[in-house]
């Protein structure tokens, strides 16, 4: 079952397509990532998903509902930890909790308790006062303390140093119980979260998806193969599954969705060290994102 | 033993685990009947998603590596080290092919290549192993 489904969503600012005809799915029970450069559209397709904003064109469907502009129905069953400050400033951070505490009927207020220790969050300090990372652990208690079915977290780890990194990853894993089926979809731009914590990714670069999928698929759908042989023009032009082509003082770097027989083409062509390196998940991405853009 | 992971490794972190634990066995640091950590532990340990530690272990199970016995964890299983020693010829070719690559890259001749492999093999004795 998909927790997550759209079609064709679509956002405009004025002239701006800031999120252009996303289709996505994302599976109840898993970790869905959203990864890319700022202003790809990251904040605006989580919102959109959430009831937060108004889609000019498409649907969205989260937890079988057809999301429609702040629906209090979904919005029950979803925790949400925005990259702005939307939690009332003026309030206590106790005060703050106490009021979400009446808009989630599975409200956990021993869980609740729990995690305000672990977090050391200063209950009595107005919320405009709290620092960046008490703000963010905040924002993710008052997430999580509803028991959500779907938990969105739009840029979780920004702002956090490496300490609170980890740790707010380390909370997620052990709320990813398997058997409550719960789901999450977090953006960032770093790509070792999305690695550590996702399931599936996709690739958003300025309001499209240009890359969506399992992880690992991800990181085999383009691969670098390298050599230092001289191969003719004509014949690196035809190299199988070719997407880009790269030539630095070291040798030529080969980007293809073929690398099997890239490999074995180039090996033929004079290129006999031809080799398949394995690229990180963020080499990957930035094959997608900067290619085609003019550098 | 402790597991290591490096997210910006080409390699999936899921084949990671799986290389690790292997080599382990290999090596003999990890032998027959000794205790994985549970999913989830490995999972918060490494600070990764619990789906992939799932994954590392199923692929394990299924190269007959580790065993589930029920309500008692996992284990490194009898044959364990058949399936690792595969897995070693494995690694040791691939080295021994880039080892390769790059002496042709250099304009090494095969009598040459081979000259340095035996030179190796002397130094470190290794005819009495």
């Amino acid at each position: 079952m998909n927790a997550i489904e759209t079609h064709e969503l679509t956002r405009t600012f004025g002239k701006t397509r800031a999120v252009d005809a996303v289709s996505i799915e994302v599976a109840q029970g898993t970790v869905f990532g959203l990864l890319g450069p700022n202003g790809a559209g990251k904040s605006t397709l989580l919102k959109l998903l959430i009831g937060h904003l108004r889609a000019t064109s498409g649907t969205a469907s989260v937890l079988g509902r057809r999301v429609t502009l702040g629906d209090p129905e979904l919005w029950q069953h979803v925790g949400y930890v925005s990259q702005g400050r939307y939690l009332p400033g003026w309030m206590s951070a106790c005060e703050c909790l106490d009021f979400t505490s009446r808009l989630k009927p599975k409200w956990d207020a021993a869980k609740v308790s729990r995690m305000v220790d672990r977090f050391e969050i200063p209950l009595g300090a107005r919320v405009r006062e709290l620092s960046r990372g008490h703000y963010v652990r905040l924002q993710i208690v008052v997430a999580l303390g509803g028991n959500p079915e779907l938990i969105v977290l739009d840029e979780p780890t920004s702002g956090l140093d490496p300490v609170g990194r980890r740790e707010l990853m380390t909370l997620l894993i052990e709320e990813l119980d398997p058997s409550a089926g719960r789901t999450i979809v977090f953006s960032s731009h770093l790509v070792e979260d999305i690695e550590r914590m996702a399931d599936c990714a996709a690739f958003l670069d300025r309001g499209c998806i240009v890359a969506c999928g399992p992880v690992d698929k991800l990181k085999g759908s383009r691969s670098r193969v390298e050599f230092t042989e001289p191969v003719a023009e004509a014949d690196l032009a035809a190299v199988p599954g070719l997407i880009t082509l790269r030539h630095a003082a070291g040798g030529t770097t080969a980007v293809t969705s073929d690398a099997e027989s890239a490999v074995q083409y180039l090996r033929s062509r004079g290129a006999a060290n031809a080799a398949v390196v394995s690229p990180s998940l963020e080499q990957v991405f930035f094959d997608y994102v900067n290619h085609g853009r003019p550098q | 033993m402790e597991l290591r992971i490096d997210a910006n490794d080409g390699t999936p972190i899921y084949l990671q685990i799986v290389d690790q634990i292997k080599r382990g066995v290999a090596v003999g640091r990890m032998k027959p009947e000794d205790p994985l950590p549970s999913v989830r532990q490995l999972a918060l340990n490494l600070t990764i998603n619990p789906n992939t530690v799932a994954r590392a272990y199923l692929e394990l199970e299924h190269d007959g590596v580790i065993y589930k016995r029920q309500g008692q964890g996992t284990f490194i299983s009898a044959q364990a080290l058949d399936a690792s020693k595969r897995e070693r010829n494995r690694i040791v070719g691939a080295l021994f092919e880039k080892a390769i690559v790059e002496a042709v890259n250099f304009g090494m001749s095969a009598a040459e290549i081979d000259e340095t492999y035996r030179l190796m093999v002397r130094r470190y004795k290794l005819e009495k192993l």
